[in-house]
């Protein structure tokens, strides 16, 4: 795999033909919304590869009827499993590309987008000549807690879409409407959405979405960086130098990890941040003399004791002020309390955190944003490492990097294990800010963000 | 670097003559522009009829003359050499509703037939364009492309053609349904007294298929599609045999002898199948699919695109195994087509930046000529002329130039 050190060194791709794919279920709307794109006056001739035989109403579009082929490769890698209908007839059009200037592919319903997307990476005469501009996933609104409930086709169209456009929702009431489009957004923060009603969405915001931008999802949804921490729970003490005694229960868990602070007199979220790298150290064993509590955040790891049974840890505090603990499980679970003098101690301060993805194999999304710049080789070798072990896990991972030395924004995406990368235009002068998505199954968060802090220079 | 010797390719056509004493002419080749986007290619038996199917549906005839004597003049020094390749005529009509996406002429009967996207198989009638031989409709005809009959509508878009280069067996395929028939009496056909094909079979394979090919003895037909190449009776149409491979096969090929059988594949590997025993053998380490994959006449040489080089594997003795290929440098951007001649080993390639080049391998690994083209190469052929034991090359580009020289 070759990615970014390569891939920088690649001129303008701008005369590559921009292809939009649209997926849905049965029913869910595509050809409607097909139709809509087609019939508008946009001064774009566009050829259209249908793998369902659906009624197109427009007569001078070019049309090209293909069965879905999938093809997979022997070396079992999914990642190259591709679409041999898309190969062909995408190459069939390109001997005739004076007759348009975009190209619309309609899936059947029960397609899997990833194929179609990988086609636009792993064939050499494919992505030479055409771009992956969208994804667009159409949905029933009626019926699509009952698709994301049974079928996995339906979690991956939602998984990889740019754009999602929610059909039928005169059939359910707003506030279903609006569950829907939480649950949605929890699994793909990515995806812009719209609600519609017979396919009437801006053509804009459907088309031309290549130079995909985070900021501007970031506008629509200010909290999609909203992280999710590895600890549930946070306290804040402000306590008189002295020995306290830690009292962890029985818990529903083999151990509970919690990390110790002093110090800190800054908000319980603020601290959070500070402490969230220190979860994905590896946690430190519990002594039986009392632990000095200091300004550098511990993580220590508690062993279930038996039911009825309870484990005390000291922590010793050299000075008066703040003590926070950040805990992997909310405090009621393994009765957990600070005491001192045989009474437990309130905390004047705290704060539930959401919790890290619990239902390991649904589509969940991270996202992170870094001040620095990326050095460009370590960032190579994480990425390529990244890809070639977890790739099958990951979706779509899009992003814009400021890479060390380099002026322009690198703006890349993935689709499992291959990349696509170039840079874009010059950072505007003041902050840059780099932004990395990920859509996928088994997301570890905190080893991602470890992963990727660790490329800065 | 690259582009400065593009450029001096551009303006010189370099012309060497090596050892084994094959030389391409020292005449400028014939150029002419169809008019068309070229999608098909079928190069006459006889050497002086091309046929070329577009993108729209066209289909279009060049007649050619090849002049006498001027190959003794190779060696006269000063003057420009004149062109001793001249179009006789150049006919066309646009009866299909699509692409024509395969084009062959079919010996037994000496008529022309084409595949198309419009899911039709088309059978033309002609009179009057081979120049030596007597005219095959009635004589009262003019010369001149007549039309065409339609032979068979399938469900999907022909995908591939094949014709027996003795008897009357054709094979082709819609999508992935592949048909077997002989092309029987066409002028019988044409008055509607019998069918034009008859003894048809249908096969199903699990993908579109990509190639078709008759065995050098006609006896076996060759599928490559997605899992392998599949290998028929010709006549019965049962299977002979799979030769599998978990991967998208593009091409089929026969060795001369026609103990083995070739492909590419769409996982950048070519594969070769010993026939008898069924095993497989995997060449990597392409940079490209290896669209193109081609037998040498003698058997010896296996050449295959998959890059901006021309990768020869050596099939002399024992075969591949444990020997490294011949690679041909030259070009300088992907090798979209290359034939082998079939009477000695000059190969001809074309490659996307429109150059076509001649090569004398393994003698020599230079081209002993380079022409460019107006656009990126896309079909490249050999005609032998019986009469004159003379060959003639022929390429086309996505331009709609063609170009014809001989050797």
């Amino acid at each position: 795999m070759q990615l970014m050190c390569n891939k920088m060194a690649v001129p303008n791709k701008s005369q590559r033909i921009p292809v939009t794919v649209i997926t849905g279920f049965l029913g869910s709307g595509k050809t409607t919304l097909l139709n809509r794109i087609l019939s508008e006056q946009h001064g774009h001739r566009i050829a259209v590869i249908e793998n369902e035989f659906g009624e197109i109403g427009i007569d001078q579009a070019l049309v090209i009827n293909a069965d879905e082929e999938v093809f997979e490769m022997s070396n079992g890698c999914i990642c190259c499993t591709v679409r041999g209908d898309l190969i062909r007839v995408l190459g069939n059009l390109n001997k005739r590309r004076d007759k348009f200037e975009r190209v619309i592919v309609e899936t059947t319903g029960l397609a899997n987008p990833g194929p179609v997307a990988q086609t636009f990476f792993v064939d050499d005469e494919v992505s030479e000549n055409y771009v992956l501009d969208g994804i667009i996933t159409v949905v029933d609104a009626k019926h699509l807690m009952l698709h994301l409930h049974d079928s996995v086709e339906a979690q991956e169209q939602v998984g990889f879409a740019d754009v999602l456009i929610f059909n039928k929702c005169d059939l359910v009431d707003p506030s279903e409407l609006a569950v829907l489009q939480a649950i949605v957004a929890a699994r793909n923060p990515m995806a812009r959405v719209f609600v519609a009603e017979y396919g009437n969405v801006p053509l804009q915001d459907v088309l031309d979405i290549g130079g995909f931008d985070l900021r501007r999802a970031l506008e629509l949804r200010p909290a999609f960086l909203a992280p999710e921490y590895p600890f549930e729970w946070g306290g804040q003490y402000m306590l008189a130098p002295g020995t306290y005694d830690l009292h962890v229960g029985h818990g529903p868990d083999a151990s509970i990890d919690i990390c110790v602070v002093g110090g800190a007199e800054c908000a319980l979220t603020v601290a959070a941040e500070r402490v969230f790298r220190t979860f994905s150290e590896p946690p430190q064993g519990i002594t039986v003399e009392p632990i000095v509590v200091g300004e550098q955040p511990r993580v220590y790891r508690v062993p279930n004791p038996a039911p009825d049974q309870h484990v005390t840890i000291s922590w010793s505090l050299p000075t008066a002020g703040s003590l926070m603990m950040f805990t992997q499980h909310r405090p009621e679970e393994f009765a957990l309390a600070l005491w001192q003098n045989g009474l437990p101690l309130a905390p004047r301060a705290q704060h539930e955190f959401a919790p890290q993805h619990t239902h390991e194999e649904a589509v969940s999304s991270v996202a992170f944003s870094f001040d620095g710049a990326f050095d460009e080789g370590v960032l190579n070798a994480f990425f390529s490492k990244l890809l070639r072990e977890q790739g099958a896990n990951i979706y779509r991972m899009k992003g814009i990097l400021n890479i060390a030395g380099h002026d322009r924004r690198y703006v890349f995406q993935a689709v499992h294990m291959l990349f696509d990368g170039k840079p874009d235009s010059v950072w505007p002068p003041g902050s840059r800010t780099s932004q990395v998505v990920f859509i996928g199954k088994q997301l570890d968060r905190a080893k991602l963000y470890q992963g990727l802090q660790q490329c800065l220079r | 670097m690259s582009a400065l010797r593009r450029k001096a390719k551009r303006t010189t056509a370099r012309t060497r003559e090596v050892s084994i004493g094959v030389h391409a002419s020292a005449h400028p080749p014939l150029r002419m522009s169809l008019g068309t986007y070229p999608r098909s290619l079928a190069l006459a038996l006889h050497g002086d009829v091309v046929a070329v199917g577009g993108a729209d549906g066209d289909l279009h005839l060049v007649g050619l003359t090849y002049s006498q004597g001027l190959r003794a003049s190779n060696g006269v020094q000063g003057g420009a050499l004149a062109q001793d390749v001249t179009p006789r005529f150049h006919w066309s009509a646009t009866e299909h509703t699509h692409a024509v996406t395969a084009l062959k002429w079919h010996p037994a009967t000496r008529r022309l037939l084409s595949g198309s996207d419009d899911c039709s198989l088309r059978i033309w009638s002609i009179s009057g364009a081979e120049a030596a031989e007597p005219v095959l409709e009635p004589a009262a005809r003019k010369p001149g492309l007549h039309g065409s009959t339609v032979l068979f509508t399938g469900a999907a878009p022909v995908a591939a053609l094949a014709v027996a280069t003795q008897g009357h067996r054709i094979a082709w395929a819609h999508g992935r349904v592949c048909y077997f028939a002989n092309l029987g009496n066409v002028e019988q056909g044409q008055q509607g007294a019998a069918p034009l094909l008859s003894d048809l079979t249908s096969i199903e394979l699990p993908s579109t298929v990509a190639a078709i090919a008759f065995s050098p003895s006609n006896k076996t037909i060759a599928v490559a599609a997605y899992g392998g190449i599949w290998l028929y009776d010709a006549t019965r149409g049962n299977l002979v045999k799979h030769l599998p491979y978990q991967g998208a096969i593009l091409s089929a090929a026969f060795s001369p002898l026609g103990s083995m059988v070739a492909g590419g594949c769409l996982d950048k590997s070519v594969h070769f199948w010993r026939i008898a025993s069924g095993r497989d053998a995997q060449m990597s380490g392409y940079e490209r699919k290896p669209t193109a994959v081609q037998w040498s006449a003698d058997n010896n040489w296996l050449a295959t695109n998959g890059g901006n080089e021309v990768c020869l594997w050596p099939f002399a003795g024992k075969g591949p195994e444990g020997q490294a290929p011949t690679t041909l440098y030259g070009h300088t951007a992907p090798v979209e087509q290359l034939a082998f001649s079939p009477l000695v080993n000059v190969l001809i390639s074309g490659d996307r930046d429109g150059y076509v080049m001649l090569w004398a391998p393994p003698e020599s690994c230079d081209p002993i000529a380079t022409y460019p083209m107006s656009g990126s190469v896309c079909e490249v052929g050999w005609m032998l002329r019986p009469a004159e034991g003379e060959l003639a090359w022929a390429a086309l580009a996505a331009s709609g130039e063609l170009m014809v020289g001989r050797l």
